[in-house]
């Protein structure tokens, strides 16, 4: 049975949907789902590492990711592991018990408790403190994972970890491993679209690399402010434009006749008809100003804040890009201030993360419920998720004090695309300074999200250096204690 | 009991054997190398439950029954695994029959069995790597290259050389014919980028095609020879290479700091590979070239160029912080070192054996570790790449002058001192101004300032407190001396005074600064600007600015937990962004970097670790230019108010430091001033009036003037003739002075001679203690083994002495690479140049020989090029002459169908393959064609174009067009790579990269069409042809085509451009006059030029 398309999208280069690997065959026999998913996949020109269409390895409930990526470390004892000990303990040096190599942590330092309160919510009454009220409000769609161990509470390390599941990068990124999974649904768009805010990360733009995969799968940044996609205005007016595509294809087929492989210098011309096409497709997809007054409202992009302004749009376009057939849109944070990276507050943790807060949370939660309303949330993985935690204590409890960098026992969340909502998973120490029960690591959020997209995280390889190279590498179990 | 068993089958003959020796012989091997793995003592975890390493273990078996039952084949699991009835074992393979047939035999003799006792965890894996290592070293990279002949000639026309004679016999092997020969026009131009990444000039081309009609081999050979003397052969070398060594210019992660002279390897290289420096030398001098008994040292530019080699290690990542504050981050950095060495000039990924001895090729994990401590033993730090002859007669002359100087002052500073008293008692007054000043109230004054008995004196208003007040203050002076003497004696240990210029054992310094830094108590620091003549006196020890703040300096500490104390204090001064760095195993972006800002040395505390004993720290002190780490990143360039502007990466700074004195201690507090200068002051009574109070005081000071003027001072006393010349109480301006003025003039216009030092990171072995790594079980740091020797890999045991040196090794590692038969140093680096040449190795994983790679389409040609490519001097340029030369090369890129079929990779080399060009090459050939290449060599790295810069990590942006430099020049920042060059698959400059990708995706349509850098070249190029005195639209065109794409247009062609040329113009009624004078319609044929494929491949 063929899943129900419920884009209803009728954006120019939009190819069927496709469910599982028999059906793919199915149509790719007809020759044109092939066709489609082949023009887009930028092959090798040299023999013996082509890439090979793929399809999902089973069945999938999901068909797409929105990757929120809370670049710094959001606080877990502030946000979604309520910790009413470090209220009690607040002060008390923490010991050398508690002293880890997963977080920036002494004896001398003192437990700190949250500036926030904690509540329970929605019908779940799953815990949400009242640092995202936004959020707090579709609770019931939310699957917090509360217990991830990252490997060095160190940023660049992390952020690779969290994209590339290696501390040391080199590898491709999970939107990368997506869009090589499952192609793309327009082949006129990019299978992996980065919605950036400015601010390229710790680590580097290898956190959205293809790395070995064909270049075809790194990440497409798209600018919230400016032009949104390098290169993408085009230089000349259209007629002009086509009249010089017409030009050099026809000077082009005579070198091809001429060429030791004439293959590669015809996938060449094609790519000049897929990036004239491109030019017009993807600022229309990124304007946002003929969405209804409401909705855009609902996102915050009339906010007077200029960065919430910016990321509310980021998070309108990501449900047009997903609508359009992109398969993974990832969405940086603004860079505030000239902090080490935007969630990071080693200092004045109230003050920033609630400036963060402000800038992202009502556009998180818009997207959601939008998701939602419109039937894609089903079908949409929504990951909400930073590369760490904070450490529930600090040198000495002040007005400006903050947490300082944690990877043991952290909390991420997803919603809909077949995770279980209104629920938490795992669970830390009294202090939330510790994994006590359930714990995970990213590449098990990597596998489950590859499942539920249809796709086996072992068989899910590239060959490279004589290797089948997969996302998770050794690590990774499908977490189906998350699913619906 | 003797069990006879005939093994006639497989042996070949009879055999006698008891059960025992047969087990030895036929069935232990076996287990060791099929079963140990994951069976075992020494497996990560036990599969299955099952042990099969002693006799208890395998007929005990695992979860699901027992392996082996004596006698009883069908009970015996073991068996049906290997037969693949029930487990399919081992899972790799299936074991040969023969194999299988020992087993089953083996239990059917009762399976004897004489392992008592199960082997520990190290035991069974050493067994276990015995028998995979004995088998792997085999393998044909570890062989030495063979003495092959090349195949009789079959077509003596085709194949002069050798290589052709390799090529042609694989061919017809095959059944296949070499493509013809290419034309001219397609030589000319295949053979321009191939040597130098450039089109050739329209120039070049009619030459060269004139030359071809009469004799094409001499028209190859001498378009080849004019290429191979460009300067630009060095540039397209050298950019190969930086692929291999992972070339960057900044170090990523956070902050992308800079990688500091990394622009001044590149340029070593271009050097080198113009000059043709054999490609041994270049082994030895990137692994070892600060340890070169004769360093290669070009005199011309006062250069040691094998010391710019050893930049190479530092190339790549570089994570910031030290494995102190997090560990794990040297063991990650000294990974990337292994890997890239490894990669580079062995093929091989010793990398994999971190964690576990090498799954398919012959390195054990002890090899990785054995390299590690070969790597980590030197001080990955900053060297001066000058020799003395740079800077030699300079300072020969700095020296004379200040001595000449400081001759004259000491007559006329003694003379003014000799005024003193008389100055100082005349009435208040009309008293000297100066003197007035100098002794101006404050607050509270310090007991340690020569000004104190005079500003304590000027407060009494009249003479009958003077006695008094002399002896309170001479009381308090002796009490605080003596108080302060006796703790210096109780709780410092001297390390040095620098009475002498002796620096302490293991202590080293580096640097002009500090090699004519020694100075002895009170010579003169002359004054660089301004009207002064001197800028004070100097104390003994060593000061980097001594002669002039443009030398550089660096002193560097043993291991600090072998000074034996928990502090240090070091009286330390220093302006400009000197500072000190404390290193952590080599930390490779150390963050523990403070700079100075104060110009009289003080006492400063350093913490000497004694808490980490098996942490190596060290302590290095150094101008800017010698620190490895300047600047850190852009929050850390800080001191006091002062902030190193982002911009500013910190060259040519007039940075110095000054060292006084070093001490031991157990505690926080530094030591104290002994107030030795009040000496002389308080001998004898107390004055009792305020004019005789006065008196002694000048006199005193005049003492102090006198005694340094004598060449005798005394502890105290420059301090003292400093405090004069800070408050203008000697003479000491070049206006009053016109022989000091004269000298002054001229060490100031020597000075100005002199530039700053050119320096790169490289190495230093100098009092240095080598190390042994530590094992580091399953890759994991904080689980620790034993020390690994230093050595090199197990398979060339007994073939070098790395495991015998005196240092790191590193030397005996460079010589063992470049012996003549080393089996893989020649044959990687031919297969890597047959690789720029053709596009593809013989081995075609560059960077893999072993057994994940794939093996050589001709290893005898192989072989054969390795061989006499070192019996050639190891030339580059005669190596790629001789490839270029080939007819081989000079084939067309037609593939016949029958090729296509048999050989679709061209792996026989029938054809000459159409390729993409570099990201380099497109960029280059667009400045050549549009007129706007500027041919300059070398230098400072130009940033690219970025849509947005970022400060704090130092991503600027750049000219759009780059200044018109070729694209070797632009920086390569790992954070943010070149966006234009990392479209056309320029790679990541974190790991060595062998051979490059060639995708074909929309973003390079896109970037062709819309980007800035096209687009403006399109312009420039189209503003250039409109002011050509061409006659008509076709002849135009003509040009373009041939400066272009290297061959003149056809007829077709001219029809086609032709056209497009009145639908590009503003108004299409224009004559064909105004059509040549219309810019915009040949700025739109210009970018579609760029655009064709023709243009963007080389065939």
């Amino acid at each position: 049975m063929r899943r129900k398309n419920s884009h209803n999208c009728t954006c120019p280069g939009r190819t069927a949907p496709v469910a599982t690997r028999r059906e793919f065959l199915g149509q790719a026999s007809t020759g044109f789902g092939m066709l489609a998913l082949a023009s887009l996949m930028a092959d090798r020109a040299y023999a013996g590492l082509s890439s090979s269409v793929r399809a999902p390895h089973h069945r999938p409930i999901a068909k797409n990711v929105i990757f929120l990526f809370m670049d710094g470390g959001p606080s877990h004892v502030d946000t979604f592991d309520p910790k009413p000990a470090l209220k009690t303990h607040e002060g008390e040096k923490i010991g050398e018990g508690a002293v880890s190599k997963r977080s920036q942590s002494s004896a001398e330092r003192v437990w700190l408790s949250s500036p926030w309160t904690f509540r329970q919510r929605g019908q779940s009454g799953l815990w949400v403190s009242d640092l995202f009220p936004n959020i707090a409000a579709s609770a019931d769609q939310l699957c917090v994972v509360r217990s991830l161990v990252g490997e060095q509470p160190l940023h660049g390390q992390q952020n690779l970890l969290l994209h590339t599941g290696r501390v040391i990068g080199a590898a491709p990124s999970l939107g990368s491993w997506v869009s090589y999974g499952l192609g793309t649904e327009n082949r006129n768009l990019p299978g992996y679209v980065l919605l950036n805010n400015d601010w390229t990360p710790n680590g580097g733009w290898e956190n959205f690399s293809s790395a070995f995969l064909p270049a075809t799968h790194e990440a497409t940044l798209l600018r919230a402010k400016g032009k949104p996609v390098d290169n993408i205005e085009p230089a000349d007016a259209p007629a002009l434009q086509r009249r010089k595509l017409d030009l050099l294809a026809a000077q082009d087929r005579r070198f091809a006749a001429k060429a030791s492989d004439a293959s590669a210098i015809e996938s060449a011309i094609r790519n000049y008809e897929t990036a004239f096409r491109m030019q017009y497709l993807v600022p229309k997809l990124a304007d946002v100003s003929r969405e209804p007054e409401h909705i855009r409202h609902m996102y915050g992009v009339d906010s007077a804040n200029e960065f919430q302004k910016y990321y509310a749009v980021q998070c309108l376009r990501a449900r047009r890009l997903i609508e359009a057939g992109v398969r993974f849109v990832e969405i940086t944070c603004p860079q505030i201030d000239n902090n080490n990276s935007p969630w990071d507050q080693h200092g004045k943790l109230k003050v920033k993360h609630e400036e963060n807060a402000m800038i992202t949370e009502q556009s998180v939660a818009a997207l959601i419920e939008d998701l939602r309303r419109r039937g894609l949330l089903d079908e949409t993985i929504v990951l909400w998720a930073g590369e760490m935690g904070r450490t529930p204590h600090t040198p000495k409890v002040h007005a400006d004090c903050g947490r300082d960098h944690h990877v043991d026992g952290y909390s991420i969340f997803l919603a809909g695309g077949g995770f279980k909502g209104g629920m938490a998973y795992g669970r830390t120490d009294e202090f939330g300074n510790v994994v006590v029960e359930h714990p995970l690591m990213i590449q098990d959020i990597h596998a489950t999200i590859l499942h539920l997209l249809g796709l086996d995280h072992e068989k899910l390889t590239y060959r490279f250096g004589g290797r089948d190279v997969s996302l998770t590498d050794v690590h990774g179990r499908v977490v189906t204690e998350l699913l619906a | 009991m003797l069990v006879f068993v005939l093994l006639g089958d497989r042996a070949g003959f009879a055999e006698e054997l008891d059960g025992n020796a047969f087990f030895e012989r036929r069935i232990r091997p076996v287990l060791i190398k099929h079963c140990y793995e994951c069976h075992s003592a020494a497996s990560a975890e036990i599969k299955g439950g099952l042990r099969v390493d002693s006799r208890d273990a395998i007929r005990k078996g695992g979860e699901s029954g027992p392996a082996v039952v004596p006698g009883k084949v069908g009970a015996s699991l073991l068996v049906k695994a290997v037969r693949r009835e029930s487990f399919e074992m081992p899972p790799d393979i299936k074991l040969p029959d023969a194999v299988i047939a020992d087993l089953v035999r083996w239990i059917e003799l009762g399976a004897p069995d004489p392992r008592d006792h199960p082997p520990s965890a190290a035991e069974a894996a050493e067994l276990s790597w015995n028998i995979v290592f004995e088998e792997r070293k085999s393998w044909w990279s570890l062989q030495p290259p063979r003495d092959v002949s090349p195949p009789p000639t079959e077509d003596a026309g085709w194949s002069r050389d050798p290589v052709d004679r390799f090529v042609l016999a694989g061919l017809r092997e095959a059944g296949l014919s070499p493509a013809p020969t290419a034309d001219a026009a397609t030589l000319a131009r295949r053979l321009s980028f191939v040597l130098t990444g450039l089109p050739p000039t329209p120039d070049q081309f009619t030459d060269f095609v004139g030359r071809f009609r009469d004799d094409p081999d001499r028209a190859v050979a001498t378009f080849t020879d004019e290429l191979l003397a460009s300067p630009h052969f060095g540039e397209r070398i050298a950019r190969h290479w930086m692929d291999v060594v992972r070339y960057g210019d900044t170090y990523g992660y956070e902050w992308d700091n800079p990688a500091k002279g990394a622009w001044r390897y590149r340029d070593y290289l271009i050097r080198a590979f113009n000059a043709d420096v054999g490609f041994d030398q270049m082994v030895l001098e990137q692994l070892a070239g600060d340890l070169l008994a004769s360093p290669r040292i070009d005199d011309e530019s006062c250069r040691n160029e094998s010391l710019v080699g050893t930049m190479f290690y530092h190339l790549g990542e570089h994570r910031h912080g030290d494995s102190l504050e997090f560990n794990g981050i040297h063991q990650e950095m000294i990974d990337n070192k292994i890997n890239a060495f490894s990669k580079t000039f062995l093929a091989t990924t010793v990398a994999c054996a971190r964690c576990h001895d090498h799954k398919l090729d012959a390195v054990a994990q002890r090899d990785y570790y054995a390299l590690a401590g070969v790597f980590m033993t030197p001080r990955w730090t900053t060297r001066v790449v000058d020799t003395p002859q740079r800077t030699q007669n300079a300072i020969a002359r700095l020296k004379t002058l200040r001595g000449e100087m400081h001759a004259l002052l000491l007559e006329r500073w003694k003379s003014a001192a000799a005024k003193f008293q008389d100055e100082i008692t005349a009435d208040i007054k009309d008293r000297h101004e100066t003197w007035r000043k100098a002794f101006a109230a404050k607050e509270t004054p310090s007991n340690e300032d020569p000004a104190y008995p005079g500003i304590r004196l000027e407060t009494l208003e009249d003479d009958t407190q003077v006695a008094k007040l002399w002896g309170e203050m001479a009381d308090a002076w002796r009490t605080a001396r003596e108080t302060r003497l006796a703790d210096k004696a109780k709780k410092f240990n001297v390390v040095t005074d620098f009475s002498t210029p002796d620096l302490p054992a293991g202590w080293t310094m580096h640097g002009d600064g500090m090699r004519h830094g020694y100075v002895r108590d009170g010579t003169p620091l002359v004054a660089l600007t301004g009207d002064a003549i001197v800028r004070r006196l100097l104390p003994r020890g060593y000061h980097t600015h001594a002669l002039s703040s443009r030398l550089p300096g660096s002193l560097r500490t043993p291991r600090l937990q072998r000074l034996g104390a928990s502090s240090m204090s070091v009286a330390l001064a220093g302006r400009e962004w000197s500072g000190h760095i404390t290193l952590v195993e080599n930390a490779f972006q150390a963050e523990k970097v403070f700079f100075l800002d104060r110009t009289e040395p003080q006492w400063q505390r350093f913490d000497m670790f004694m808490k980490y004993p098996d942490w190596r720290v060290r302590t290095e002190f150094a101008t800017s230019d010698l620190n490895p780490n300047f600047p850190p990143r852009t929050g850390k360039t800080t001191v006091g108010d002062l902030v190193l502007p982002p911009r500013d990466l910190g060259d040519g700074k007039r940075s110095w430091f000054s060292i006084t004195g070093v001490v031991t201690h157990e505690g926080n507090e530094t030591p104290q001033d002994t107030l030795d200068g009040f000496a002389t002051l308080y001998l004898g009574d107390p004055p009792q009036t305020r004019a005789e109070a006065r008196r002694r005081i000048g006199d005193w000071l005049a003492g102090a003037v006198r005694r340094w003027a004598d060449d005798t001072p005394q502890a105290g006393d420059v301090a003292l003739i400093n405090w004069l010349l800070a408050h203008d109480l000697l003479p000491n301006r070049i206006a009053d002075d016109a022989a000091l003025g004269r000298l002054v003039a001229d060490y100031r216009a020597v000075e100005a001679t002199l530039e700053s030092a050119r320096t790169v990171i490289s190495m230093d072995e100098r009092d240095i203690e080598p190390v042994s790594y530590r094992l580091n079980i399953r890759g994991n740091i904080d689980d620790l083994g034993d020390p690994v020797p230093r050595d090199f890999l197990q398979v060339f045991a007994g073939q070098h002495d790395v495991n015998k040196s005196p240092g790191s090794g590193r030397l005996e590692l460079a010589t063992f690479l470049i012996r003549p038969d080393h089996p893989l140093t020649a044959r990687v680096y031919v297969n890597r140049v047959w690789g720029w040449v053709f596009g593809q190795g013989l081995v075609s994983t560059p960077n893999d020989f072993g057994r994940l790679g794939r093996p050589p389409s001709h290893p005898e040609l192989l072989d054969y090029i390795a061989r006499t490519f070192v019996i050639d001097g190891w030339s580059t340029k005669r190596l790629i002459r001789r490839l270029v030369l080939s007819h081989t090369f000079r084939q067309a890129g037609r593939v016949t169908d029958r090729a296509r079929n048999v050989d679709p990779d061209n792996r026989l080399l029938g054809h000459y393959p159409t390729r993409r060009l570099e990201a380099e090459a497109i960029r280059d050939a667009m400045l050549a064609v549009s007129g706007r290449l500027d041919l300059t060599l070398f230098g400072p790295s130009i940033d690219p174009p970025r849509p947005k810069e970022d400060e704090a990590k130092r991503l600027f942006s750049g000219p759009v067009d780059g200044n018109g430099r070729r694209t070797i020049y632009t920086r390569i920042t790992l954070m943010e790579p070149p966006k234009l060059l990392a479209v056309f698959n320029q790679p990541s400059p974190k790991i060595s990269t062998g051979r490059r990708d060639v995708t074909n995706a929309p973003s390079q349509a896109l970037t062709l069409l819309n980007d800035a850098f096209i687009t403006g070249q399109a312009e420039y190029w189209g503003a250039a042809l409109v002011r050509r005195p061409d006659d008509s639209i076709e002849q135009r065109i003509g040009a373009m085509f041939l400066t272009a794409l290297g061959r003149p247009a056809d007829d077709h062609e001219m029809r086609l451009w032709r056209d497009a040329v009145r639908d590009f113009a503003a108004d299409p009624g224009l004559s064909e006059r105004e059509l040549l004078a219309d810019t915009r319609a040949w700025t739109r044929i210009a970018h579609v030029l760029f655009n064709t494929k023709e243009f963007l491949y080389c065939r």
